[in-house]
């Protein structure tokens, strides 16, 4: 047999490169070492380095921030807003993928407020702007069902 | 007369229904105006006042005070104060209710000609039973004998109206109204058939028109203006969305929004719309109509007539009770090739209230056709997946097969992504996992060479679509199938990991380390703390239960652990595995083999994994000796040989083959002797493959003992020509390419809305003759 690395690229179609499973690291941990070099950046919220991106303006500052938000492990809350700059910036299917990159937030009632924006916006692909139109729609009715069981 | 000595406007007439108001002007003719429903009177006002200043009209306006339809006994009244001051060449003009106005007095007022949007001829139950819009304003002692006939119209009376808006139709289309009556059909409109003339310069072109008695003239007008209307847009947006055209709808209304349309207006066109699609076949269909169009939908898709499968799903809301209606406008979209038919498809799949599976499946089939951007978009439309791990699990391997498509954009891909990644359970970090071990363990290497590959032909049915039989060619030429049996086996060796009964292999910190497209189950993460400790054993589970995969990606596997291998070493199965598992297993070793059983979990803590699939495989190398087992024990089973074999697949619910008894007559003819493998023990199988110099058949496992036997062999494989995964089905042309057979392939339409096929007998029988001939495929 070769050596480790030798037989790691070759036995690559058995095992998945997929990421490892495990918890997200706590606030505060030293990053992995894949996530370094962004995390060396100076600490900023989700939704400021968005507001940065989309003030900056240039395609390639918002496409790099977008897809660092999209990887990044960050609370749901700190989601939705990043997403909600960019809807409200127009940029639909960035606030969309940030939002739904996800299953904590795509899913999530508090969603709408982005998907309200998103709905506004002209211009996105076909499937994207349906996306966008029928989760807000399920996502309100199911606001409207929870309402009635909670009534009295 | 300049407008500065005009005499101000003064009421001519009022009463307790109507006040009529004059308001000179420096025309040379005068316009009689009747407001609608909503226009009370105020003052001076009159209704379409702002053109009338404009265009400086000399004009007399009629108002009711209530919604009263002007009765005739107030208009006949007032006819004589208006008939006195009306300039020659006078004209009329009103909507809805003043429309009616229009019609029913412009005889009486002495008008030219009148135009009138959208007018009802009568609001009386007795004249239009089905129009409920307006009874209630019906009052017997106003009203009696209101209904308009031909003898109350002037000499022109311009209709304006949607010809496909059936209550106003009906009193626009109404019999009686003699030749006088003139139509100007504005479709998508509805009621709102006055949007046309907002706008003062065009209300005075159009009365020029109506004076001109230049009706073609009006409805040019209209017609040029309306691309540049973004009322039009906006209504034919909404007319679209109602008839279930999403897609459409969605472009009509981007260009409405680049035409000036507020967003938040046309969110609220879009809402209404889209109750008003949900609403209408419910409102509007009986049940046996439902059914009617259920039945439409299933025979269109089971006469595989796509244009008229896209052309009904177009219309129907996604109901419930209609079954397979997003799959069948998704195959049919798909067949067609067509962008705009797709873009539907999508839509509905995506607005549906779709069974979760159903929404996997349409997801599934959109990503394998390579359309990443429209399978995302249809599986997260339901938020509910988010919240379910086992839909996860679902979704995950879709969101994979998504991200291959080349043109999805980078936000979708880095989207697919992130959330595979998290829907598996893992972060965001593939880098720090060390390299696995080799194993001490190898596969042996015999000296002799592999032997040269074997050659493919291809033919199709004549109704098959080119692109699919070049993208079946495709296939054949891509590295994954050039390349196969070209890279030698070797064995790894991970310690302490967990393997459960879906072949899923992760360590005791979560790290996956075999996934398959998967997260790991809940159950299997439970079932660690009490998982059965093995202290060694080769990885032999087969997750999908398929006896390809077990003879090709997984037994091949384990030649290294049967030729013979470390004694006593288990080999881990799954614990429901099929009895030809355990059987393959002895013969490849040529006696028992140890095996222990994975369910939920069990630990292990050294196992052996060997290199799996068709790359690896070389059957006069690392597998010769295995292969040598098989062939020796078949060849003791003393099987009948038929020189020319028909694997048939009548005994499988999978892709049934509709007319296989036909087919099967077309080879029998041929000297075919025809079989299902079903019930038939593995050695006679293998037995009646290695005593066959020509095998064919359906697309089917059978054809993996092409594996066992002696290169050389024709393999003659009719195949379903499924939409996506043609790659995967490509996989007994390469299995017969590193074997040394000759493989032919005749691609045949296949049903993917119903799951089966029938192969068109005469065309399949001409191609397996030129086959057997050795001429080229088509």
């Amino acid at each position: 047999m070769g050596d480790r690395t030798a037989v790691a690229s070759e036995v690559g179609d058995i095992l998945d490169l997929v990421p490892h499973a495990g918890p997200a690291p706590e606030r505060g941990a030293p990053a992995p070492a894949a996530s370094r070099a962004p995390a060396a950046a100076p600490a900023r919220s989700p939704a400021a380095m968005a507001e940065r991106a989309v003030a900056d303006g240039t395609a390639e500052t918002v496409r790099e921030t977008a897809t660092r938000l999209i990887r990044m492990e960050i609370a749901p809350g700190a989601r939705i807003a990043s997403a909600r700059v960019f809807a409200r910036a127009g940029r639909g299917e960035e606030a969309l993928a940030v939002l739904l990159a996800d299953p904590a937030t795509f899913g999530s009632p508090v969603a709408a407020v982005v998907l309200d924006h998103v709905v506004q916006i002209q211009g996105l692909p076909r499937p994207v702007a349906a996306l966008a139109w029928h989760l807000r729609r399920r996502l309100r009715e199911e606001a409207r069902r929870r309402k009635a069981a909670a009534a009295p | 007369m300049s407008a500065a000595a005009l005499p101000p406007a003064r009421i001519l007439y009022e009463d307790e229904h109507v006040v009529v108001v004059h308001r000179p002007g420096v025309s040379a003719f005068s316009l009689v105006t009747f407001g609608g429903v909503g226009q009370r009177p105020a003052g001076m006002s009159i209704w379409a006042q702002r053109p009338v200043d404009a265009l400086g009209l000399d004009a007399v306006g009629f108002l009711g005070k209530r919604s009263n339809w002007y009765p005739a006994a107030s208009v006949h009244r007032a006819a004589v104060a208006v008939r006195e001051v009306l300039r020659d060449g006078a004209i009329g003009y009103g909507y809805s209710m003043g429309g009616y106005a229009a019609l029913k007095y412009g005889r009486l007022l002495g008008l030219r000609a009148v135009l009138a949007a959208a007018p009802q001829i009568s609001i009386d139950p007795a004249d239009m039973p089905r129009d409920l819009r307006y009874h209630r304003f019906f009052d017997p002692g106003l009203h009696a004998g209101m209904r308009v006939d031909g003898g109350d119209l002037c000499d022109l009376a311009v209709i304006l109206a949607d010809p496909y808006f059936r209550l106003d139709r009906m009193h626009a289309d109404a019999p009686g109204l003699g030749a006088a009556v003139r139509h100007v059909w504005l479709p998508y409109r509805r009621h709102g058939a006055i949007q046309p003339l907002l706008g003062s310069r065009v209300v005075g072109r159009v009365l020029d028109l109506l004076r001109a008695g230049d009706v073609a003239g009006i409805r040019a007008l209209i017609r040029a203006r309306r691309r540049g209307s973004r009322e039009w847009y906006e209504a034919v947006a909404t007319a679209a969305m109602q008839r279930g055209r999403i897609a459409q709808a969605q472009a009509l209304w981007a260009r409405a929004a680049e035409l000036g349309a507020s967003p938040a207006v046309i969110d609220r066109q879009r809402e209404r719309a889209e109750q008003d699609r949900d609403r209408m076949p419910v409102i509007r269909w009986q049940p046996a109509a439902r059914r009617r169009m259920a039945g439409r939908v299933q025979a269109a898709a089971r006469a595989e007539d796509w244009q008229r499968v896209t052309r009904t799903a177009a219309r129907l809301s996604p109901l419930p009770e209609i079954p397979r209606l997003a799959q069948a406008a998704t195959n049919a979209a798909l067949s067609l090739g067509s962008r705009e038919a797709l873009a539907e498809a999508t839509s509905l799949a995506i607005g549906a209230e779709l069974p979760r599976a159903t929404r996997f499946v349409v997801a599934e089939r959109l990503a394998a056709t390579g359309h990443g951007l429209e399978s995302i978009a249809v599986l997260l439309a339901d938020p509910a997946i988010a919240g379910d791990r086992e839909a996860q699990a679902r979704a995950a391997p879709i969101l994979a097969r998504a991200q291959r498509d080349a043109t999805l954009s980078w936000p979708w891909q880095a989207l697919a992504g992130a959330l595979q990644r998290r829907l598996m359970g893992g972060a965001d970090d593939a880098h720090d996992r060390p390299p696995p071990e080799p194993s001490p363990h190898a596969f042996a290497r015999p000296a002799s060479k592999p032997g040269p590959p074997g050659r493919h032909w291809v033919g199709a049915a004549p109704r098959l679509s080119p692109h699919v039989v070049e993208e079946f060619r495709a296939t054949l030429s891509a590295p994954h199938v050039q390349l196969a049996g070209s890279v030698a086996p070797s064995v790894v060796l991970l310690r302490d990991v967990y393997v459960n009964a879906r072949g899923q292999v992760w360590g005791r910190d979560g790290r996956l380390h075999r996934s398959l497209g998967r997260p790991i189950a809940e159950a299997s993460l439970a079932a660690m703390a009490a998982a059965p400790d093995l202290p060694e054993a080769a990885l032999g589970v087969e997750p999908h239960g398929n006896f390809y995969h077990w003879v090709i990606d997984t037994l091949t596997s384990l030649a290294w652990r049967l030729d013979p291998g470390p004694e006593g070493m288990p080999v881990l199965l799954r614990e429901d595995a099929p009895a030809y598992v355990r059987e393959s297993l002895d013969i490849a070793a040529g006696a028992p083999v140890p095996t222990a059983e994975a369910g939920a979990a069990v630990l292990v803590r050294r196992l052996h994994l060997g290199d799996r699939g068709l790359r690896h495989l070389a059957p006069r190398g690392a597998h010769a000796t295995l292969l040598g087992r098989f062939a020796e024990a078949a060849r003791r089973e003393a099987v009948p040989a038929a020189e020319r074999l028909y694997i048939s697949r009548r005994d499988s619910g999978i892709r049934r083959m509709l007319n296989e008894e036909e087919i099967e007559a077309v080879f029998a003819e041929r000297g075919f002797v025809c079989t299902t493998f079903g019930g038939q023990p593995l050695l006679r199988q293998i037995g009646l493959l290695r005593g066959a110099q020509v095998i064919a058949g359906p697309h089917g496992a059978g054809f993996a003992h092409l594996l066992f036997c002696d290169p050389g062999r024709q393999v003659f494989e009719l195949l379903p020509a499924t939409l996506g995964h043609l790659d995967l089905r490509a996989c007994f042309a390469t299995l017969s390419r590193v074997c040394g057979h000759r493989h032919g392939i005749w691609l045949a339409p296949f049903n993917q809305t119903f799951g089966d096929w029938r192969v068109p007998a005469k065309p399949a029988a001409a191609a397996l003759d030129r086959f057997l001939a050795g001429r080229a495929g088509t």
